[in-house]
């Protein structure tokens, strides 16, 4: 199913004035997709996935599914799945229960089993009783998500994947046309968020709902999502690809929102074409008017060359094991400091000059408002 | 060695103040199964030299206890119900929804906590009287259908659910009513057991207004009945028939609480103090 | 921020809410707020008649003749006695028997159970438990009294006191100690069951970081156990005086439907409650229900006051999370 949000805006009225959540957002999420919600905190992702799944409706604009004006809907007559940051776990009921709760509970999905189980029973001209069926469906589901072991377990007896886990069947075991996910693996320990990030990739494509993924997690949604939108204070920034978003951002925010290691800005001027930053002539022929600019390039961007334009002339004075990849903090100028990533960092040492270049196409101009005005 | 001291000292504290609960219940019991001669014997004896348990069936051949019991149990039994029903339903909408005068009405509850139900009695003695309710049950059920340290007591529970639950359920499909019934009451389990004891400690206890609306013996409860029983017309009270009907009349609470002990101690210690 | 997000739900029910609240408030604004309304308006008019409803004008005669009543005088300071004596003194056993239990673990729940018994007991039938309990002939008191070789005490015995105020103030003396061991018997349960919760809701690294730091039990208890109990003190200590403040019907149990010992006729152990049933008594005479209305009034002046004065000092001592 295909999500649209057409110039979707939700104020929420607050005791002086109000606040806007989400402001004129436009945005199609394809069907079959999973994409992915990022910004920082109070921007407004929980709100949209609100939207989408009913739970509060839009001031202005409209919502689509498919073809169908979804605006004003009930949140049971959409659908629709969501699964929460701190799972939201029945804790009376057992794990099996939990899963059935919405089959069992809901007359609209009471409806859609009775005739799927009547096409079941018609195909297959078996005589299942609608009770088995629920147990099959809440098995079946059970299994893809890997906790078929502790169906009679109550949630905290679980560990935090596996409760994770659970929500996401409860979620699933409806069949949604679209499934919602709010941060869901923030309350997870970091190998575990690897482990079951690859695990909802996994359900997502085995079912092909279109999933949305809400989280402020950059590097879980580079992972996994087909596509990204990056939001702040209401506002989309940017929608696409994920290494799209990253190599092609818009502007200053989405450059600077992603990237595991900050992205380097250097604050200069253009003038008669060039662009000169502490009284160096960094770029000599950008096509642009005088102006004050911000250079942003990526720290993996940056490789050691004698020539190449820009050329900068660095001072190493920190470096830094990280992992796989070692930080190498360096000066450019008294004022600015310009980090750079290497593999190794085996010839180097602290006091070094070198001098550095960015890879073709890779940096950025952004003028005075944050918008980008050129990519080399 | 300082800590097994310490322990011991801490144990012996205990046990007296353990002791010092009992020896009410130690001095009814054994009031209740002496002879009349040995409940008025000077000095008083510890025990019994013979458990005469036909004092309680005395006791209830004496007065019309078995009534009282029954009145009792049926206005218990009302109020219980409604009021549980009554509290559940507005602390779920407290809790829950939002609605126009949500905090100025909970201030009335709130208000309502700690105003003296005795304050109340004049009037509400007006308004039965005035509805000619007098000696009926309705007179002794209908003003403690409400209870607002219930309600308050309930809200405080249920706004500790989260309210992702809630908005799971919405999406589920469930209505408000629907998911009170399938999610906040097996939750809030513990506390609404605990209101129902204390409705029934309540009425159990009740003593200034049912002695205002009834004269009538049939319609006595049980302290007023338990009140006035055993007093001979010169003022001399028949104690081992006494106690005896007192330790009737205490059991079954007891009973009770301790058949629900678990969920009382986590719904009293759940609601009141937090947020 | 997550607790202020909670707060927001965003679906709202506006309408179906009231349907929730429907029978509460009806029973409420019958039972609760017209109740305190009209006491108040009941209080000053004149020569009220129940049966008529008649009356002549207004007037606040009956709050001075409450004041000046002698009877009224006795119920306020026994009321006091109650709130201002027996409560702190059981709120601070209580406290130590939470404590104690606390730092045990075997037999604990079983303690807490045994506790909690009084709780459960029929108001009426522990006060006539306590009366005989201090009867002079049978009591279990003098029993024990006489293990020791003394003599029985008169406990709850009016003899001659109409004669002598000597006499009174013993005998008013004894039967206030037996009001203050009825109230700590029966205050105690509700008590140590909040404390104790209260006491296990405190995280234990506190208490491990301090007796790491060689903090001394006296001091982790006044610096970090104490602090972190008071919004659960707070709570008791409000709840408590005001239940304190509505004390009836153990009086009456105790001391008998002319709240004191035989041969007394200044209704010696009265309590404000006591008062306005009392006065509600005689409904038909003229004036009687004013006079009710008007000592309930006071009563609720006096607890409207004490609460609040508690709120504002609670303000400077408890810690609030
Ligand atoms: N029910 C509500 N009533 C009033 N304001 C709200 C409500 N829900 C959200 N807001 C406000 O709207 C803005 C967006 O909130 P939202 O929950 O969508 O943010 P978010 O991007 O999900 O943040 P987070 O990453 O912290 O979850 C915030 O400023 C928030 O305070
Ligand atoms: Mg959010």
């Amino acid at each position: 199913m295909e999500v649209r949000f057409e110039s979707v805006t939700k104020k929420f009225p607050m005791k002086k004035g109000e606040i806007t959540a989400v402001n004129r957002l436009d945005l199609t999420i394809d069907s079959g997709k999973l994409v992915g919600l990022l910004g920082p905190s109070g921007c407004g992702k929980s709100t949209c996935l609100f939207m989408i799944a009913g739970v509060c409706q839009p001031t202005s604009g409209k919502l689509w599914f498919d073809d169908r004006d979804v605006t004003t809907l009930s949140p049971e007559k959409r659908g629709v799945g969501m699964v929460f940051q701190n799972y939201a776990l029945y804790p009376h009921l057992t794990v099996k229960q939990n899963i059935e709760f919405p089959l069992v509970n809901s007359k609209e999905i009471r409806k859609q089993l009775e005739t799927k189980l009547a096409i079941h029973n018609k195909t297959g001209n078996g005589k299942t009783k609608l009770k088995e069926f629920v147990q099959q469906e809440v098995l079946r589901t059970a299994r893809l998500v890997e906790i078929e072991d502790c169906l009679d377990r109550k949630p905290f007896e679980l560990s935090g994947g596996q409760q994770q886990r659970v929500a996401i069947a409860r979620t699933i075991v409806k069949q949604p046309s679209i499934l919602l996910l709010d941060e869901p693996l923030s309350n997870l320990d970091a190998r575990l968020r690897v482990q079951t990030r690859e695990e909802i990739r996994r359900i997502q494509q085995m079912t092909g709902i279109t999933t949305v993924f809400v989280t402020h997690d950059q590097e879980e949604a580079l992972n996994i999502c087909d596509e990204i939108a990056i939001m702040k204070k209401g506002i989309l920034q940017q929608f696409g690809n994920p290494q799209a978003v990253y190599d092609y951002p818009a502007n200053r925010f989405t450059a600077g929102f992603l990237g595991g290691t900050p992205i380097n800005m250097l604050d200069g001027e253009i003038s008669d074409g060039k662009f000169i930053a502490g009284g160096q002539v960094i770029l000599p022929d950008v096509p642009i008017a005088d102006q004050p600019v911000t250079a942003g390039f990526r720290p993996e961007n940056l490789y050691v060359s004698e020539n190449g334009t820009p050329r900068f002339n660095l001072e190493v004075v920190e470096m830094y094991r990280h992992g796989g990849i070692t930080v190498v903090t360096t000066k450019f100028d008294a004022d600015n400091a310009i980090r750079l990533v290497k593999e190794r960092s085996d010839n180097m040492t602290i006091g070094d000059r070198l001098m550095v270049t960015v890879a073709p196409g890779m940096l950025y101009l952004f003028d005075s408002n944050g918008a980008k005005i050129w990519q080399q | 060695m300082r800590k097994t001291l310490m322990k011991t000292v801490n144990y012996f504290l205990l046990a007296a103040v353990a002791v010092m609960v009992l020896i009410p219940f130690f001095w009814m019991l054994g009031t209740a199964l002496k002879s009349e001669a040995e409940a008025l014997h000077i000095p008083p004896m510890l025990l019994p030299k013979i458990y005469h348990f036909d004092n309680f069936a005395k006791a209830v051949r004496a007065e019309p206890l078995i009534r009282y019991f029954l009145n009792t149990l049926i206005v218990s039994i009302f109020v219980v119900l409604i009021s549980t029903a009554i509290s559940v339903l507005s602390a779920y909408a407290f809790a829950r929804l939002t609605f126009r005068g949500r905090d100025f009405l909970f201030a009335v509850v709130l208000i309502a906590v700690m105003l003296p139900q005795e304050i109340m009695i004049i009037t509400n003695f007006m308004t039965i009287a005035k509805l000619k309710w007098l000696n009926t049950f309705r007179a002794l059920i209908l003003p403690y259908c409400v209870n607002a340290f219930n309600i308050f007591l309930l809200r405080q529970t249920m706004k500790q659910i989260p309210e992702d639950l809630y908005i799971a359920a919405r999406i589920d499909g469930l209505g408000n009513f629907r998911y009170l019934w399938k999610v906040v009451l097996p939750v809030a389990k513990p506390t609404i057991l605990t209101t129902m004891l204390l409705s029934m400690i309540w009425i159990w206890d009740t003593y200034a207004w049912p002695n205002l609306v009834t004269t009538q013996d049939n319609l006595r409860l049980i302290s007023n009945g338990l009140k006035n029983a055993f007093t001979t017309s010169t003022g001399s009270i028949q104690y081992e028939l006494q106690m005896a009907a007192a330790t009737l009349v205490t059991i079954p609470l007891i009973l009770i609480f301790i058949a629900l002990r678990k969920y009382i101690f986590s719904g009293i210690t759940r609601g009141g103090i937090k947020g | 921020m997550a607790a202020m997000k909670r707060d927001r739900n965003p679906l709202s029910d506006d309408r179906k809410a009231y349907f929730y609240l429907l029978p509460a408030f009806v029973l409420l604004v019958i039972f609760t707020v017209y109740p305190v309304i009209n006491t108040i308006i009941t209080s000053v008019k004149l020569d009220y008649r129940f049966l008529t409803g008649v009356y002549n004008g207004f007037s606040f005669g009956h709050y001075l003749d409450i004041l000046r009543d002698k009877t009224f005088q006795r119920a306020c300071l026994n009321t006091a006695f109650i709130a201002f004596i027996c409560v702190p003194a059981s709120l601070i056993t209580a406290l130590v028997t939470a404590l104690l239990l606390n730092s045990i673990k075997a037999l604990r729940n079983f303690l807490t159970t045994l506790y909690y018994l009084p709780q459960v007991t029929n108001i009426i039938a522990a006060g006539m438990v306590f009366a005989l309990l201090f009867h002079t002939n049978s009591g279990f008191i003098n029993l024990v009294l006489g293990w020791f070789g003394m003599d029985p005490v008169p406990w709850i015995s009016g003899v001659g006191i109409a004669g002598s105020a000597d006499l009174y103030t013993r005998s008013y003396i004894r039967c206030l100690f037996i009001l203050f061991i009825y109230s700590l018997w029966q205050g105690l349960s509700l008590k140590v069951i909040l404390f104790l919760s209260g006491l296990q809701n405190i995280n234990p690294q506190y208490r491990q970081a301090a007796e790491i730091d060689g903090t001394s039990q006296w001091n982790i208890f006044r610096k970090i156990t104490f602090p972190l109990l008071s919004p659960v003190t707070m709570y008791v200590l409000i709840t408590s005086v005001i239940t304190a403040l509505k004390s009836y019907a153990s009086v009456v149990a105790l001391f008998g439907d002319s709240y004191g010992p035989i041969g007394d006729n200044s209704k010696m152990m009265i309590t404000i409650v006591g008062y306005i049933i009392d006065s509600l008594g005689d409904y038909l005479s003229p004036g009687a229900i004013s006079k009710a209305s008007a000592a309930a009034f006071i009563l609720l002046l006096i607890i409207v006051i004490l609460t609040a004065l508690q709120f504002y000092f609670s303000k400077k001592w408890v810690h609030y999370k």
